[in-house]
């Protein structure tokens, strides 16, 4: 078996962001579920904590590329 | 038809307790209520294309795909270029706080 | 070798499916061979339209079998992607290039689980690059036909952000809007087609090997969990299926939105 463990740590870095994304929408569609008169508001922040929680798996694969 | 249509009437008509059916919250909630429309009118994309707030996730993910990869990749040329080895990071650091920035302002400015 | 289960030897090592065995051929050579996607990709467009035209050609109000399932497959796509999301103004134009990318898709995809296709076209990364052209070349024409080049590129930084930024902005907006945005596109299909698929090969031919050319009692056990776990699969993937397919088409439908849309 051959490969690089570059890879191996990007699939351990993605766990915690695949984990906060999913507690986001989660807290995002219970939100607009009991408010539905607040999507647009809560939306906005749903998707700024994706993008904050995205971000950090995208650091990981673009540093699995880099530091081989 | 209208025999079938009689005789599911006489079926509905013995259970005196449901006629309240709760149309509006459903109606409500599709068309995000009256405060929902006011609130979401602060931008346009929101109240004129409704659909389109399933894809704006998506969207996000391709500006923060492109972000560090772009200025990662001019780093790389720059590094190339005047024989450093510092500005790869930089450009990744520099591309992820732009692409998170432009989300926000796209996206999450009210 | 033996592949009698009573050899007390392991007769041969388990060989995992591996990406080559997605390349089938059938005749001709290099690049012109053809190949078994090419042929399940022919079925997928003569069952496509000849089921379209045959549903929808003597079309009524009373609908028949065949229409009422066109029409619950057209519905969402014109009500629920291109309405809501083109706008009511001119979403009629797109319907058609929306609708039939939808129904290609849906049963490229659904080919890796109908029996004696069970190969997704989509599960060769040609196809999605070439569906996903289709509508780049499509989107960006009415881009660059609505508001000019210089527009277009005007449109792609929204209003109010400070000077100094705007430069790294735009690059940014440029690589996304005719990079990533495309790549990303093509991409995701291939990857669910192929990663599903590969899953549902490793977990048969697994099954397969333990069952039998293993001995033992555990290797059985295994054998029978690995087929279990297969028709597990086979139904998730049965749902991804329908979600790439929906899922490509909501963003075909986003990218022509955002090209006809005047505003930021």
């Amino acid at each position: 078996m051959q490969g690089n463990i570059a890879i191996l740590g990007y699939g351990l870095s993605a766990i915690g962001p695949g984990v906060g994304i999913g507690l986001i929408f989660a807290a995002y569609i219970n939100g607009v579920a009991r408010q539905p008169e607040a999507r647009g508001m809560l939306q906005s922040i749903a998707i700024l904590g994706f993008a904050l929680a995205e971000a950090l798996a995208i650091f990981g694969l673009v540093l699995a590329f880099v530091f081989k | 038809m209208s025999g079938v249509r009689m005789s599911q009437q006489h079926d509905d008509a013995p259970r005196p307790v449901e006629p309240k059916k709760p149309t509006e919250p459903s109606k409500y909630a599709q068309s995000g209520g009256l405060f929902g429309t006011f609130l979401a009118s602060s931008s346009d994309w929101k109240t004129e294309r409704p659909g389109m707030t399933e894809s704006v996730g998506v969207s996000a993910l391709s500006y923060l795909l492109s972000g560090p990869v772009v200025f990662a990749l001019i780093g790389y040329g720059l590094d190339r270029w005047l024989h450093t080895g510092f500005l790869v990071p930089i450009g990744l650091l520099a591309g992820m706080a732009l692409s998170i920035y432009l989300i926000w302002f796209r996206y999450g400015a009210e | 070798m033996s592949f009698s289960p009573l050899a007390a030897v392991k007769t041969e090592s388990f060989e995992p499916p591996n990406p080559q065995e997605f390349y089938q051929r059938f005749f001709g050579h290099g690049d012109w061979s053809f190949t078994r996607p090419m042929v399940l990709f022919l079925v997928v467009g003569v069952v496509v339209c000849t089921f379209l035209v045959m549903t929808t050609r003597k079309a009524a109000i009373v609908p028949s079998k065949g229409q009422w399932l066109t029409e619950q497959v057209y519905a969402p796509i014109r009500n629920g992607i291109a309405q809501d999301i083109i706008g009511t103004k001119e979403f009629l134009k797109y319907v058609p290039l929306l609708f039939a990318v939808f129904c290609t898709l849906l049963l490229s995809n659904l080919m890796s689980v109908i029996p004696f296709f069970q190969f997704p076209p989509t599960g060769r990364v040609a196809f999605p690059i070439a569906l996903t052209l289709f509508v780049y070349v499509i989107y960006q024409a009415i881009a660059f036909k609505r508001k000019g080049v210089v527009g277009y590129l005007k449109s792609l930084i929204p209003p109010g952000l400070p000077m100094w930024i705007r430069p790294m902005i735009l690059v940014l907006e440029i690589i996304t809007y005719f990079i990533t945005r495309p790549v990303t596109l093509a991409l995701r299909l291939f990857g669910n087609m192929f990663a599903g698929h590969m899953l549902l090969l490793l977990f048969i031919t697994g099954g397969e090997f333990m069952l039998l050319h293993q001995d033992g009692f555990q290797y059985k056990i295994f054998g029978i969990g690995s087929f279990l776990m297969a028709v597990l699969m086979t139904l998730f993937e049965i749902l991804i299926e329908f979600l790439q397919a929906y899922i490509f088409t909501l963003l075909a439908a986003t990218y022509i939105a955002d090209s006809i849309a005047t505003e930021h």
